[in-house]
């Protein structure tokens, strides 16, 4: 009985990420974002298309959950406070990124290098908070994208890419493609997510006679 | 009959009742949830889960509240201090029973 009890609150989460609504939210974000990085070179008009877009993206997001989501499923809103596990989590990647730049910036004096280093490391960070993430909710899918995320991002790497390929502004032009790359895998993930929920989800007859 | 065993008899009627215990159980693991998300997961009818929840709101257990999110209208469902207090005792219960008859 306790047992089972206590499953709940993980049970009802893990639900919530069962419609992949969040994750088309996040991809077309990321997705806007590269676009937007790539093909504007101002930072306040990349950063006006970005927000526009994504406020267009939020709507569209909120349509679907709308139509087609809460007539299934219903509206959950769950407590805010994150969880102590979380807080730790994200320290410990945040600290360890701000000490690698450090790291970096002092050894190195050589800001173009440490330019070429940001993919890579925000892919460690994305990619460990999503398969920490995937692994404490049990989602698989969200620990395989956290796994791409990470990949991705160090092949995109000076390491794979070599020291002269990413240096300067190529180095940010390659965050703008990693952007795009990864936007790519969370949009597939939550559209066949979604799909799946819309045929295994049927409506609520009373919802469908209302 | 031991006073501990005894004490199991003081359980709340009103929280001892399967499906009401599952809609409270629920509604303490998050903020609110609105009638449909609580029939999908109960697994309840319409008119069951209506009435638990009529139940649980006649003894100042939860809030329901009629609204909006959009076009889509919700009945929300929130517990109360004095629900989530009652849930609290009734699993504290739940769980020296269980204890004792070990």
């Amino acid at each position: 009985m306790k047992t089972q009890l206590e499953e709940i609150p993980v049970h009802l989460r893990r639900r919530h990420f069962s419609t992949g609504t969040a994750e088309l939210l996040v991809g077309g974000m990321l997705l806007w974002g590269g676009l937007s990085f790539e093909i504007g070179r101002h930072p306040f008009l990349v950063g006006l298309v970005f927000m526009v877009g994504v406020l267009a993206l939020g709507k569209v997001i909120e349509h679907i959950q709308q139509k087609y989501i809460y007539p299934r499923s219903g509206y959950v809103q769950f407590h805010e406070e994150a969880s102590q596990f979380w807080k730790t989590a994200l320290f410990i990647l945040a600290a360890a990124i701000l000490f690698a730049f450090a790291f970096w910036m002092v050894f190195t004096y050589d800001y173009a290098h440490a330019l070429a280093w940001v993919t890579p490391l925000l892919a460690t960070f994305l990619g460990g908070v999503l398969l920490i993430s995937g692994f404490y909710h049990r989602i698989r899918r969200m620990a395989f994208v956290g796994f791409l995320a990470l990949i991705l991002g160090w092949i995109l790497s000076p390491l794979f890419l070599g020291e002269e390929a990413t240096r300067g502004y190529i180095g940010l032009g390659i965050l703008g493609f990693y952007f795009l790359a990864l936007g790519l895998v969370f949009i597939v993930s939550g559209g066949l997510t979604l799909r799946n929920y819309l045929r295994a989800t049927p409506l609520q007859p009373e919802v469908r006679d209302e | 009959m031991s006073n501990d065993l005894r004490s199991l008899t003081d359980v709340d009627r009103l929280l001892h009742e399967p499906s009401r215990t599952v809609i409270v159980a629920i509604l303490a693991a998050v903020e609110s949830a609105d009638f449909v998300f609580l029939q999908r997961e109960t697994g309840l009818t319409r008119g069951n889960l209506s009435t638990h929840l009529t139940k649980l709101e006649e003894a100042g257990y939860i809030d329901i509240e009629k609204t909006f999110r959009g076009k889509y209208p919700l009945t929300l469902c929130r517990l109360t201090e004095t629900g989530r207090e009652a849930f609290t005792n009734y699993r504290k219960k739940l769980s020296q029973f269980v204890e004792q008859t070990k």
